[in-house]
């Protein structure tokens, strides 16, 4: 328990204040013209980036001294149920490798389907058939009433 | 009274039968997605926000406002019947009213919730009225840095004062902030953080930030322990009505909460949650019944809930009056505001009178129509708890893939979106606040504007900061806000150390 209340604080400290040494480092890639010396586009950088480090540093203190109090750290919190995360990930990630060549609809269907699967649904046709459906009525409603473009796919071709 | 005419000319604006159209689509979309657990208006209307291509201003924004006030009566009702407050403002709501739908008198809680909403929505709204132009005439004397001064408390209060971690609310500011500045630089042309990539050269999309953090964050960490137990909906039984002893309970409750939220709503800082535990707290100590507190007073709904919807109504003058969003669903708008090339300030109230007034205006048809939505028709909305957690669920990755795929048809755009859920998933199981992240990336540039304005004006001079007497007095505030807790902290533990070592 000792470890874990603290592991997981550090690595997110850590995670804070390498975002802030990336942002003073990219800062200094933005070339600015003489004209523009004294408060140019990169002030307002240097400053957040500046914040993100002194932050970043408080918190691995916070983080050492085992004084953060969150979800992640109390003895009381079951460890994150792997299982569902992975079918929902699992559904993100296959939905973005095929967004491009099946098309919204049929690569969103098969999202629904996984992430309804980690959330514990039972009967998967049902959840197959619904998604489905979700899809088709919101590619038009969404395209009629927002004006989105969902692009083309193997469905959305034969329509 | 100028106030009060335009506030007539509003209603001329929000009673045409298109706009009472979209106020109705707003607060019946805005009550199911505040019933439902998980969902919130900045969400829903960050999907939406592509609605503001194809429709006027003013009709966005009544459409807007009714989902903003919608979820807070709809938040209400999940609250008292299944005691997992959607917003961190009900969290108060949920203390008694779950109590009370407990022991059988679900009914009257939810009533004395929806009425007293009603009744401070209307305080609200006369509240915006008279203060309004006030604000406008103060605004105009405000300098850029003036202006960047308020912006900078702002961020501090949003981030800082109200969450449970200062330094937490404070890095969550800044990785907002950091977001903000991705792209393209409006005043030199220059691109920064874009590393070589062409989809960044116009920033982020605040639609995929609010969608991943709020949808796809939200959707990781259910995941993460929903196998420990489903909520309980609690049936309300008996009337759905409030006798004599329940109405003479709640009349004071409802005005003593709305007195209390809308100032607190209204101040640059904003935020409903400090006025709702005010407002508890108030009433356990003025309740002639002190005993029942925690056992289901209904003073303790009825305040609170009042609260809740002044300081909601409260959040919108510094919104329309200072272009200062002080919730995530504000800064929404604010975005929402800038799609159509409407600058919010001081001038917003004279050179855009049909969309700011029509828009107040709608803010009390709304009311009147929550009413009757969430009063008689209760029962329908409790179904909608009822969806199965797997289909709901799926349901809103889908849209939460229309939301930005739809938009740029770019898979880098759905991959940051995905990335920022897993983000906004890390975020919540380590306690950091998200409303600053959408704050400080909608509101950062603003502040950026204005700090180089001012160092234009005073040819690089910083002191103008402290010589302006209004800038210096709101960043002295603004310093304090953050220094004052951490003495505080500080002195504790000194305190703590000496107790532990004379012991």
């Amino acid at each position: 328990m000792e470890r874990r209340s603290r592991l997981g604080p550090t690595i997110v400290a850590l995670a804070v204040l390498a975002t802030g040494i990336g942002v003073v480092w990219a800062t200094t890639l933005v070339t600015v013209s003489p004209a523009y010396a004294r408060i140019g586009p990169t002030f307002f950088p240097r400053i957040v980036g500046t914040a993100l480090v002194v932050l970043g540093t408080l918190l691995l203190v916070t983080a050492r001294t085992g004084t953060w109090r969150c979800e992640a750290t109390d003895p009381d919190e079951p460890r994150p149920d792997l299982i569902p995360m992975a079918w929902v990930g699992g559904g993100l990630v296959l939905n973005l490798l095929l967004i491009a060549p099946l098309g919204f609809i049929l690569s969103s269907s098969l999202m629904y389907l996984m992430v309804a699967k980690g959330f514990g649904a039972r009967r998967i046709w049902l959840a197959a058939l619904i998604g489905f459906v979700l899809a088709l009525v919101a590619y038009y409603g969404f395209a009629q009433l927002l004006g989105l473009r969902m692009g083309g796919g193997l469905i959305e071709d034969l329509l | 009274m100028e106030g009060f005419t335009s506030l007539l000319h509003g209603f001329s604006v929000a009673l045409t039968p298109m706009n009472l159209l979209w106020s109705v689509v707003g607060v019946t979309l805005g009550t199911a997605i505040g019933v439902l657990p998980g969902l919130g208006p900045a969400l829903t209307i960050a999907l939406l926000l592509p609605i503001t291509f194809q429709v006027e201003p003013a009709a966005a924004f009544i459409l807007f406002a009714g989902i903003y006030f919608g979820a807070m009566f709809g938040g209400s009702t999940t609250s008292i019947l299944i005691n997992t407050p959607g917003e961190s403002a009900t969290i108060v709501t949920a203390l008694e009213g779950h109590k009370m739908a407990r022991s059988g008198r679900g009914g009257p809680a939810l009533a004395t919730a929806a009425i007293g909403s009603f009744v401070a929505g209307t305080i609200g709204v006369v509240g915006i009225t008279v203060l309004a132009p006030i604000i406008v005439k103060l605004a105009l004397l405000f300098s850029p840095a003036d202006y960047f001064a308020l912006m900078v408390l702002a961020f501090v209060t949003v981030s800082a004062v109200l969450g449970t971690s200062i330094l937490r609310g404070l890095s969550a500011l800044a990785i907002g902030l950091f977001i903000g500045l991705i792209g393209v630089d409006l005043q030199t042309g220059q691109a920064r953080f874009t590393f070589g990539q062409m989809a960044l050269l116009d920033g982020i999309d605040v639609v995929i930030v609010c969608v991943g953090l709020f949808a796809v964050g939200e959707t990781l960490h259910l995941a993460s322990r929903y196998r420990r137990g489903q909520d309980e909906i609690v049936p309300i039984k008996g009337s759905l009505w409030m006798n004599a002893r329940d109405w003479a309970r709640s009349w004071k409750a409802w005005l003593r909460g709305a007195l209390i939220g809308f100032p607190i709503g209204a101040m640059p800082a904003g935020g409903a949650e400090i006025p709702t535990f005010l407002s508890y707290f108030m009433e356990k100590r003025l309740s002639k019944h002190p005993e029942e507190f925690g056992k289901g007073a209904i003073e303790g709904v009825a305040g609170p809930e009042a609260a809740n919807n002044a300081s909601a109504a409260g959040v919108f003058v510094p919104l329309l009056t200072l272009g200062l969003p002080t919730s995530a669903t504000a800064a929404i708008m604010l975005s929402a505001f800038q799609s159509y090339g409407i600058n919010p300030g001081p001038q917003l109230l004279s050179t855009q009178p049909d969309l700011v007034w029509g828009l107040i205006a709608s803010l009390y048809i709304g009311n009147i129509m929550l009413l009757v939505l969430n009063l008689p028709l209760v029962g329908l909305w409790v179904q909608i708890l009822k969806i199965p957690a797997p289909y709901l669920y799926a349901g809103i990755l889908v849209f939460a893939t229309i939301g930005t795929y739809g938009i740029s048809r770019s898979v880098f755009d759905l991959a940051l979106l995905y990335g920022i859920g897993v983000m906004g998933f890390f975020m919540r199981r380590y306690d950091f606040p998200t409303s600053p992240v959408i704050i400080g990336m909608i509101l950062g540039p603003f502040a950026e504007q204005q700090f180089r304005r001012a160092m234009t004006i005073s040819q690089g001079d910083m002191t103008v900061f402290v010589t302006r007497p209004i800038a210096a007095t709101l960043l002295a505030i603004a310093f304090l806000a953050i220094l004052v807790p951490v003495l505080f902290e500080v002195a504790r533990l000194y305190r703590y150390r000496n107790n532990t070592s004379s012991a």
